[in-house]
C-alpha cells in the first residue's frame, strides 16, 4: 500500500500544482508549444527510424544463425542498460567534429551536436533496442510450423514474412513501438549531452522542465502533466496489444 | 512414390538419421512409427525440403529433390517439391479465416481470385468443412482444425503426402472417429502418404505398411501381418509389445524342437538353421491363454503341439475391453485377453496359473544382431 502511494502520491502531484487559471495561458506559452512540438516531431522521427532498422534487424537475429550473433544480441541491449548520460558522451565521442567519425561527417558539411538531427540520434541510441527486444521476441515465439506450413505453400520468403510472420508479430512490434516512443520522447541525459538545449531546436519537452522549472514553475507543470498524460495513454495503449495474442506457441 | 537411399542428419553432435532407407510405392500409404524422438519429424523434414540432410537422395516421384546429381548438390525448396504436409500442432494461420487459410496455397500459383475460391470451397467440401469457411481456426473445435489443415495442404495439388501425428493433438474421446474420418479421405484421394505416429493402433487402421523406426533408422517394414507375426528385432517386438526372448536350441533325441528360455525348456518349431546360434524368439499375448490348471486344454488346439508352463502372476493392467496379464514362467510372458474372461478365471496378482501356447504361434529366427540391444 505504501509502495502505491510512493508511485501515485508524485503524480498526483503534478496535477494539483497546476494552477487552472494559469493552465490555459501556459498552453499558449511559445516555448512549451515549440517544446512539444520538436519533442513529437523528433520522438516521432526517432521511433519510425527504429522501426526501419530494428525490425529487420530482430528478424535476422531471431531466424538466423551466424557467428558473433551471442555478441551483437549483447551489443544491441547496451543502449537499455546504460545511464543516458554516458550515452550523450558516447555518442558525442563517435560523432562529434573531434570525434571518431567527426572528419567524415565534417567532409559532408554536418555537424551534428547542436542539431535537431542530433535530437533524434540520441533518441534512436537509446530507444531503438525496445523495439529491436520486442520484435525479435515476437519473431521467436511464432509457432516454427505456422512459418513452415506457409512455406511449403509457397515460393516466396516476402510472402510468407509479409502475410504470416510479420501479422503474427504485429502486437508485439507494436507495443515496442509505443515503448520506444515513450522512451524517445521522455529522453533527457544523451539530448542534453550531445544534441544541447537550445530552444526551438534541440529542447524537447524534459529538457523545456528542466530548463522552465527554475524561470517559470508552473510552465514546467503544465509540460510536465502533458507528458504523464501521454505516457499514461501510451501504456494504455501497450496493455491493450498485449491483451490479445494469437500464433504465439501455446501447449 | 517417396524414395530415401542413406539419408544421414546431425544436429551438433546429436544423430538424427543414420543410413535411413525406405520406400514408399505410389499411391501407398505407409506409416512411420516410432518412439518419441526416434527421428519420425526430422524425416518428414528432410522429405519436405524444411531441413537438409547432412548425406543420402531423396526422391519424390523418380525426382531427385535431396542429394547428388553428379558433382551437383541437389536441395529443392519446400515448394518445388509437390509434398504436403499436415502438423502435428495446430498449424494453422491463427488470423486467417478457414477459406483464406486453404486459399493460401492457391494464391502461390497466381490463379484468378474466383478460381482460387471455388477450388478452396471444394476442398473444403472434401474434407465436410463447407460450412466452417468463414470461421477463424479459434472458433472450431481440434478435429475441424485437423481436417483444415488437411484440406490446406492439398491446395496445392501435392504428389505426396506428409502427415505428422495429425491426430494425436485431438482430444481423446474424437481420436478413434478421426482415425477412421482420415483414412477414408486419404483413401479417396489415392495419393502416396507417409503417417507418422507414435501409436501401434493407428498406424494398423491408417496404412498399407508399416516402417517401425528406432534411433533414427528403420527397423522393419512390412504389412500388419509382418510386423506382428514376424518382429525382426527384439526392440522392434518390445515397441509392438509382443513377448521376446533370446534362446538357444537344444538337441533333443525324440526328434522334436526344444529351445532353452532362461533356463526353461519350451517346445519350438523345426529350426533350419544350426544349433551353434542364438535364436529370437517372439509370442503375441493374444495368442498366450491362461487356464486355473494345465488339464483344461482349448478344443481347438487338439493335434497342435502346445507348451503348457505352469507360473505365477505378476501384474495385471486392465485396458479398456482387454486385460494384459503378466505371469513369471521362469521367464516373464504376457498374455492379452477380454475382460469378460479375466472375470471368468477369477485371476488374482500373486496366484498361480497356467499358461499355454501353441507351437506355431511362436516366431523364431536365427538372431541377427547379437551385439544389438
Amino acid at each position: 500500500m505504501i509502495f502505491i502511494l510512493f508511485i501515485s502520491i508524485p503524480i498526483l502531484a503534478v496535477f494539483l500544482g497546476i494552477d487552472p487559471s494559469q493552465a490555459s495561458s501556459q498552453l499558449r506559452n511559445p516555448q512549451i508549444l515549440n517544446a512539444i512540438t520538436l519533442g513529437l516531431l523528433t520522438s516521432a522521427i526517432a521511433t519510425v527510424a527504429s522501426f526501419v532498422f530494428a525490425v529487420p534487424t530482430a528478424y535476422l537475429l531471431a531466424t538466423r544463425k551466424f557467428p558473433g550473433k551471442a555478441v551483437i544480441d549483447t551489443i544491441m541491449d547496451i543502449p537499455i542498460v546504460l545511464p543516458p548520460a554516458v550515452a550523450g558522451v558516447a555518442l558525442l565521442l563517435a560523432f562529434a567534429p573531434k570525434g571518431l567519425l567527426g572528419p567524415l561527417l565534417n567532409s559532408i558539411g554536418l555537424t551534428l551536436p547542436g542539431s535537431t538531427i542530433a535530437v533524434v540520434l540520441a533518441q534512436m541510441f537509446v530507444a531503438s533496442p525496445f523495439i529491436l527486444r520486442s520484435a525479435k521476441t515476437a519473431f521467436e515465439n511464432v509457432n516454427p510450423d505456422i512459418i513452415n506450413s506457409a512455406k511449403i505453400l509457397t515460393d516466396s520468403h516476402l510472402r510468407v514474412f509479409f502475410t504470416v510472420t510479420l501479422p503474427l508479430s504485429t502486437r508485439q512490434i507494436l507495443s515496442g513501438v509505443m515503448m520506444t516512443w515513450a522512451r524517445s520522447m521522455g529522453e533527457f541525459g544523451a539530448t542534453l549531452m550531445f544534441a544541447g538545449n537550445l530552444p526551438g531546436i534541440t529542447q524537447t519537452m524534459p529538457l523545456a522542465i528542466y530548463l522552465l522549472l527554475a524561470q517559470d514553475p508552473s510552465a514546467a507543470l503544465v509540460l510536465s502533466a502533458i507528458m504523464i498524460a501521454f505516457s499514461f495513454s501510451i501504456l494504455i495503449a501497450v496493455k491493450l496489444l498485449e491483451q490479445k495474442k494469437y500464433g504465439v506457441k501455446h501447449d | 512414390m517417396i524414395k530415401l537411399e542413406s539419408v544421414a542428419k546431425s544436429f551438433g553432435e546429436k544423430v538424427v538419421l543414420r543410413e535411413l532407407t525406405f520406400e514408399v510405392k505410389k499411391n501407398e500409404i505407409l506409416s512411420l512409427l516410432g518412439p518419441n524422438g526416434c527421428g519420425k519429424t526430422t524425416t518428414l523434414n528432410a522429405i519436405s525440403g524444411l531441413s537438409k540432410p547432412d548425406e543420402g537422395n531423396i526422391f519424390v516421384n523418380d525426382v531427385l529433390v535431396d542429394g547428388k546429381s553428379g558433382s551437383k548438390t541437389i536441395h529443392l525448396t519446400p515448394s518445388d517439391r509437390k509434398v504436403g504436409y499436415v502438423f502435428q500442432t495446430n498449424a494453422l494461420f491463427p488470423h486467417m479465416r478457414i477459406l483464406e487459410n486453404v486459399a493460401y496455397g492457391i494464391k502461390a500459383k497466381h490463379l484468378p481470385k474466383r478460381e482460387v475460391n471455388t477450388k478452396a470451397r471444394s476442398l473444403l467440401e472434401f474434407v465436410g468443412l463447407r460450412e466452417y469457411a468463414e470461421y477463424f481456426p479459434h472458433q472450431i473445435s481440434g478435429g475441424q482444425k485437423q481436417r483444415a489443415a488437411l484440406a490446406r495442404s492439398l491446395a496445392t495439388d501435392p504428389e505426396v503426402l506428409l502427415l505428422d501425428e495429425p491426430i494425436s493433438a485431438v482430444h481423446s474421446k474424437l481420436r478413434e472417429s478421426m482415425r477412421f474420418e482420415f483414412k477414408s479421405l486419404l483413401r479417396t484421394l489415392k495419393i502416396t502418404a507417409i503417417y507418422v505416429t507414435h501409436n501401434l493402433t493407428e498406424a494398423l487402421v491408417m496404412s498399407d505398411r508399416i516402417a517401425v523406426m528406432g534411433k533414427g533408422q528403420i527397423e522393419q517394414t512390412g504389412t500388419r501381418d509382418d510386423i506382428l507375426n514376424k518382429p525382426n528385432s527384439k526392440y522392434v517386438a518390445e515397441f509392438l509389445g509382443i513377448n521376446v526372448y533370446t534362446g538357444k536350441a537344444i538337441h533333443d533325441p525324440s526328434g522334436r524342437t526344444q529351445l532353452d528360455i532362461n533356463g526353461v525348456k519350451i517346445f519350438a518349431p523345426p529350426l533350419a538353421d544350426s544349433f551353434e546360434t542364438d535364436f529370437l524368439i517372439t509370442i503375441k499375448p493374444e495368442d498366450v491363454t491362461l487356464s486355473p490348471d494345465q488339464h483344461i486344454r482349448n478344443p481347438k488346439w487338439s493335434g497342435c503341439t502346445c507348451n503348457i508352463l505352469m507360473g505365477t502372476i505378476v501384474e495385471i493392467t486392465l485396458m479398456r475391453s482387454m486385460a494384459r496379464v503378466t505371469v513369471d514362467v521362469g521367464f516373464p510372458i504376457k498374455s492379452e485377453l477380454t475382460l469378460s474372461s479375466l472375470g471368468d478365471l477369477g485371476l488374482a496378482e500373486g496366484e498361480n496359473v497356467c499358461v499355454q501356447f501353441k507351437v506355431n504361434a511362436m516366431n523364431v529366427s536365427p538372431r541377427k544382431n547379437p551385439d544389438k540391444p
